[in-house]
């Protein structure tokens, strides 16, 4: 039993670690790119990644 | 660039399709490690199966993506295909880990060993290597054309010496259990562990284009922002 | 036609620059015999050792020695932007990329051939060895990590860590190479047979990534 438990408990993690990374990726990109344009933009990059990582 | 408009319903379609592949990890789950009946001669150990494979297949899948993706790259040289060569191999590691991990973890207790050198374990393990010497080789490599250029020359290289590897590897080793899927008669899964294991397959597919959907939009937005910021070096100059 | 000339002139060009420099020479020469000697000393090296595992040990060497060489393949082009310039002349990338692959596999099968009879001579290389075999072995297996190897070596010129990523990149893409000569070695070091299946496989291997990579020369040696 522990090893099923221990076996999927890393899979998940991999999987959120994976998400977390891009979701922080997502967050700078949207920073560079509001900075970038002068104005946020209009739903752009708001729909998938960091919305998700949270 | 999109209209407001078009983004806003992308967004949305985007959020239910996530949400579907959460409900479906989550079936997926419950089937996994209370649905599917106890294996008889392993015990509770085997339900590792159920994530080790089908993340396997999600893994062959998305690096499948990279080749193809690459292989367009190379041919039409769009930034598109290369964004979602990127997404390919990024998410294909993470599945070809999830699938290193948990097949030790399933091999000790019923091989008594954590690791062998089987054909499958080792082309796992190389293909590893090579996608993740794919990620570095994107790392080093300076930004502009010459990236995705070499990155994809390496992935149509890393592709064709996949099956290579293969048939190398399998004349040297021999040890992982027979397919159960598609063996000879005595294999196969028991009806209620089936589904199990094809929602398995499902959820973790229905992942994999997910993450790999996100992935590629976000190399496109990085395009994007380092378009504008050579623009704006240009103006300033 | 044209192009087999222009291949033969990059590969004397770069054997002739070698001849007068022997900077690769002597770094792969002195890089692998280190590499044996130490491993006489690490392993305690005798005769039923080399029997066991000595196509491991030699490949290993012989594998460091190729870095070494494929590794200057390019690199003898960065002074002065010589790659530039030979990328700019009207001459096919494919047969600019075949002269080099020629004068690092020849680079590399010299050194070899020294290196052969030293590896024999210092681990006591059993009696019954067929030499015949492992040379065909050495020459099928140098044109394989001599083919993608520079290939690579055009790849990892560019880059900010180009001594860290030739090995990253070769050895992955090497792996059914470096098992097939290990194998053939040894098969023909203990005498226990003839390795055939082991050579098809190099080269099937050989033709592969030597026309893949011809074929892909433009992608690796395309200026910016």
């Amino acid at each position: 039993m522990g090893s099923v438990v221990a076996a999927y408990t890393v899979a998940w993690t991999i999987l959120m670690i994976f998400v977390a990374t891009l979701a922080a990726r997502q967050r700078r990109l949207r920073r560079a790119l509001e900075r970038l344009q002068g104005e946020p933009p209009a739903g752009a990059g708001a729909g998938g990644a960091e919305t998700h990582g949270r | 660039m999109p209209t407001a408009e078009s983004a806003a319903d992308s967004g949305l379609r985007a959020w239910l399709y996530a949400a579907g592949t959460l409900a479906l990890l989550l079936v997926a789950l419950w089937w996994a490690l209370i649905g599917a009946p106890t294996e008889a001669t392993m015990g509770t150990i085997q339900r590792i199966f159920y994530y080790h494979a089908p993340a396997a297949f999600a893994s062959w899948t998305a690096l499948l993506l990279n080749a193809g993706a690459s292989v367009a790259y190379l041919a039409r040289r769009s930034p598109h295909a290369d964004a979602l060569a990127v997404a390919g191999a990024e998410v294909g590691l993470a599945f070809l880990s999830i699938t290193l991990v948990t097949g030790p973890i399933w091999a000790h207790p019923v091989w008594g060993v954590w690791w062998v050198w089987d054909p499958r374990l080792t082309l796992t393990l190389a293909m590893w290597v090579m996608y993740a010497a794919y990620l570095i080789l994107r790392q080093v490599t300076p930004e502009g054309s010459l990236q995705p250029r070499l990155a994809a020359a390496l992935a149509v290289i890393f592709a064709a010496d996949i099956p290579i590897d293969y048939m190398a590897i399998r004349w040297w080793r021999g040890q992982h259990p027979a397919p159960v899927l598609f063996g000879g008669p005595n294999s196969g899964l028991a009806p209620r562990m089936a589904i199990a294991f094809w929602l398995s397959v499902a959820a973790f597919l229905a992942l994999m284009a997910l993450l790999v959907q996100l992935r590629y939009r976000q190399e496109l937005q990085r395009n994007q922002v380092r378009e504008l910021r050579r623009r704006r070096v240009l103006q300033e100059a | 036609m044209g192009s087999v000339r222009i291949a033969w002139a990059v590969m004397l060009r770069d054997l002739r620059i070698e001849l007068r420099t022997r900077e690769a020479l002597l770094a792969m020469g002195f890089y692998a015999l280190l590499v044996i000697i130490v491993f006489s000393f690490a392993f305690n090296a005798d005769a039923a050792l080399t029997l066991r595992i000595g196509g491991a040990l030699l490949w290993v060497a012989f594998l460091f020695a190729a870095m070494v060489a494929l590794d200057r393949a390019f690199l003898r082009e960065s002074a002065e932007a010589a790659l530039t310039g030979l990328q700019t002349t009207p001459a096919s990338r494919a047969a600019i990329l075949a002269g080099k692959l020629g004068s690092s596999f020849l680079l590399m099968l010299g050194l070899e051939a020294i290196l052969l009879p030293l590896f024999a001579v210092l681990f006591n290389a059993p009696p019954q060895a067929r030499w015949g075999g492992i040379a065909v072995t050495a020459v099928l297996g140098t044109w394989a990590l001599a083919s993608v190897g520079t290939y690579f070596s055009a790849m990892s010129v560019h880059s900010r860590q180009r001594g860290v990523l030739l090995p990253l990149l070769l050895l992955p893409a090497a792996i059914p190479a470096i098992l097939a000569v290990v194998q053939a070695t040894q098969t023909y070091l203990e005498a226990t047979g003839v390795a055939n299946y082991w050579l098809q496989l190099l080269a099937g291997y050989d033709i592969i990534f030597t026309s893949l990579g011809m074929l892909l020369a433009d992608a690796v040696l395309e200026v910016e």
